[in-house]
């Protein structure tokens, strides 16, 4: 492998709460190559979201606290280096949240927010700064750009505000964009645009993402690679073909069948994954996804499953060959109890 | 336009609103038994009754109420019953821009002072400085002004005499009645914007402005700090039109010549025009106040506009 654009190794991540210490993120690795996209894929709260808020540094410090782990960008250490993090950040690292609505400033202008990383990381002039925004806002698909610089986001659609942030993301150059759900809050004509604006940005500019998402769809149209998490650890990685035709985790494989299908075959009753996702801080012994799990064995409760490369690109969490059984179980696998 | 037609509306309603506490004034007043002639002992009814006829007492209700009307509508508050010697004008033209000035210093003093407190507060969330800071602000809305004055008093007239005990006319009698009559509001506005600040630095665009690599002194002044004011903006509408017309306890101890005291002799003493004066100056302070506050907050606030 070449080396990487951005390797996360054995990231903890654990929140004080009232309920106890909650480990969101337990040991999670991942690497991301220059130019491709990586999906992490899982339900709300399996610390995917907390995962690309350490990369960024933005764990919020207390409760959450960063117990071990690395994070290098083109080689550099991010967590423990300060200096480092902030070079990267904004710049090198940049980063589009779920929802465009919060995550634009209501006070100040699109034109103040969007010139505001260009004049402080790259030393552009306010005139230059205002120039290359109008280009950006361009490239984005925001119509009447001049006159957008002016506007406050309140005054733009939830679809353009999206757009804005790609565009306000973008304005360094970054290598590496963090799209946390960038689509969830948008409607579905808009998701579909916005999901090939960024193919599009991609393609163009070699930029690598790392895209945060519980939706299987986004997934199969943008993604070269899919990282699979549970309940804080990282249970299946394989390219995105593999991931869609053989998973080789349980839990990958329910996901799946949980999907909506609207490509002719009957669906029937959509298939759910039975029972509930764990509470992180009363995680079950052993595998976390035992009880959910139809082909779980007395192994499963005690030992915890490490994540294993089974082939160069594949690794999974779960020693059991549960493939096998497949013919005889059924598609939509209900929790043994 | 927009601005003229909300300007125009405002003054009429104004106006509406002053009517209305001149009247209630007028007929409370009126009701309240006592009057600006009596004294421990009695007049000779015929000098009552001289001095009634003299100011217009002795007419109906209704007419004194249409004259004083009248009067006051031209601009012309009438004679103090109790300094008959000045128009309720002539007592305004001199106590208030003492009490204003002083007001103002007192003002300058709780913003610069509330303001720094309450978004270090905010920023260091939980530290020595943060809890000690929160527990001045307690103790400055929780002790009475007197004590705050009589403290400062010891302080730095007699264990370290940097500043006049008392009087009016050099900047340096200023400064401590000034930070006594501020403290109390500095202590309010430094929990406000700590609350405010906390708030606002939850919020998700913080986040963003945080993940664009900004420092942090940018993400607090440009993006956070705009949003933290707007409490302490619609605080500080009544809260002027509080300290601009001057507070008793302070001029009193510190012998200032203000406004604060003629609130209380005023009403105490049934002076009917004195009192209606006051009273009419504190609605029209309060009134422009919350204009001030609302064209603050469109200015502010790019979502509100002024309808």
């Amino acid at each position: 492998m070449s080396p990487a654009l951005l390797e996360v190794e054995n990231l903890c991540v654990q929140f004080r709460t009232e309920e106890g210490l909650v480990r969101a993120v337990d040991q999670v690795c991942l690497r991301i190559q220059a130019g491709e996209t990586l999906a992490l894929v899982g339900e709300s709260g399996c610390g995917k979201t907390v995962t690309s808020l350490a990369i960024m540094g933005l764990v919020p410090q207390p409760p959450g606290e960063i117990t071990s782990g690395q994070i290098r960008f083109e080689g550099r250490e991010l967590l423990r280096d300060r200096r480092n993090m902030r070079r990267v950040r904004g710049r090198q690292i940049a980063m589009i949240f779920q929802d465009p609505m919060s995550a634009l400033n209501p006070f100040l202008t699109i034109g103040q927010q969007l010139t505001e990383p260009m004049r402080y990381h790259l030393g552009f002039s306010s005139s230059q700064a205002r120039r290359r925004a109008v280009e950006l806002l361009e490239q984005v698909g925001v119509p009447d750009p001049r006159r957008r610089l002016s506007y406050y986001p309140h005054q733009l659609s939830g679809g353009q505000r999206q757009r804005v942030m790609i565009a306000m993301a973008l304005s360094c150059q970054p290598k590496l964009l963090i799209a946390d759900e960038p689509t969830t809050a948008l409607d579905v004509t808009v998701q579909a645009q916005i999901l090939a604006l960024l193919a599009q940005l991609q393609q163009k500019r070699g930029l690598a993402i790392l895209l945060i998402t519980h939706d299987l769809g986004v997934v199969a149209t943008l993604a070269h690679r899919v990282a699979v998490m549970y309940a804080g650890r990282m249970v299946e990685q394989a390219p995105v073909e593999r991931i869609f035709r053989t998973p080789l985790h349980p839990y990958t494989h329910a996901l799946l069948g949980a999907v909506p299908r609207v490509d002719g075959v009957p669906a029937g009753r959509l298939a759910t994954i039975g029972g509930e996702p764990p509470h992180l801080a009363q995680l079950p012994p052993g595998c976390a996804f035992h009880p959910r799990c139809p082909w779980a064995q007395e192994s499963c409760r005690r030992q915890r499953p490490e994540l294993e490369w089974v082939q160069a690109d594949h690794a999974r969490a779960c020693p059991v060959d549960w493939r096998r059984q497949l013919t005889s179980a059924p598609h939509n696998p209900e929790p043994n109890r | 336009m927009v601005v003229l037609g909300f300007l125009l509306r405002r003054s009429f309603w104004i106006a509406v609103t002053v009517w209305v506490v001149f009247t209630a004034s007028f007929f409370l007043m009126k009701a309240v038994p006592g009057g600006p002639f009596d004294r421990e002992r009695a007049l000779d009814p015929a000098i009552e009754a001289r001095l009634k006829a003299r100011y217009g007492l002795d007419r109906p209700l209704w007419e004194q109420y249409w004259n004083e009307l009248l009067h006051v509508l031209k601009g012309d508050l009438g004679y103090s019953f109790r300094m008959p010697d000045l128009t309720v004008n002539q007592i305004i033209a001199q106590g208030l821009p003492i009490s204003a000035s002083l007001g103002l210093l007192a003002l300058g003093f709780a913003l610069a002072l509330g303001l720094m407190a309450g978004v270090v507060s905010a920023l260091w969330r939980g530290s020595w400085l943060d809890v000690s800071l929160r527990l001045l602000a307690t103790l400055g809305i929780a002790l009475p002004s007197f004590v705050i004055a009589g403290l400062a008093i010891v302080v730095f007239v007699f264990w370290w005499p940097v500043f006049p005990a008392a009087g009016w006319g050099s900047p340096q009698q200023l400064i401590l009645p000034a930070l006594c009559l501020g403290s109390p509001y500095a202590a309010y506005i430094a929990r406000l914007t700590r609350t405010s600040m906390l708030d606002v630095l939850g919020q998700d665009y913080i986040r963003t402005a945080v993940a664009k690599g900004l420092p942090g002194w940018r993400v607090v002044v440009v993006h956070a700090l705009r949003g933290a004011l707007l409490p302490v903006v619609s605080f500080l509408g009544p809260a002027v039109a509080g300290i601009l017309t001057g507070s008793l306890v302070i001029e009193e101890i510190f012998f200032i010549p203000g406004l604060g005291v003629h609130f209380v002799q005023a009403a105490l003493q049934r002076d009917y025009t004195l009192a209606m004066g006051l009273v009419l100056l504190y609605t029209v302070l309060i009134c422009l106040m919350n204009l001030l506050v609302d064209v603050a907050y469109a200015v502010l606030d790019p979502r509100v506009k002024l309808e």
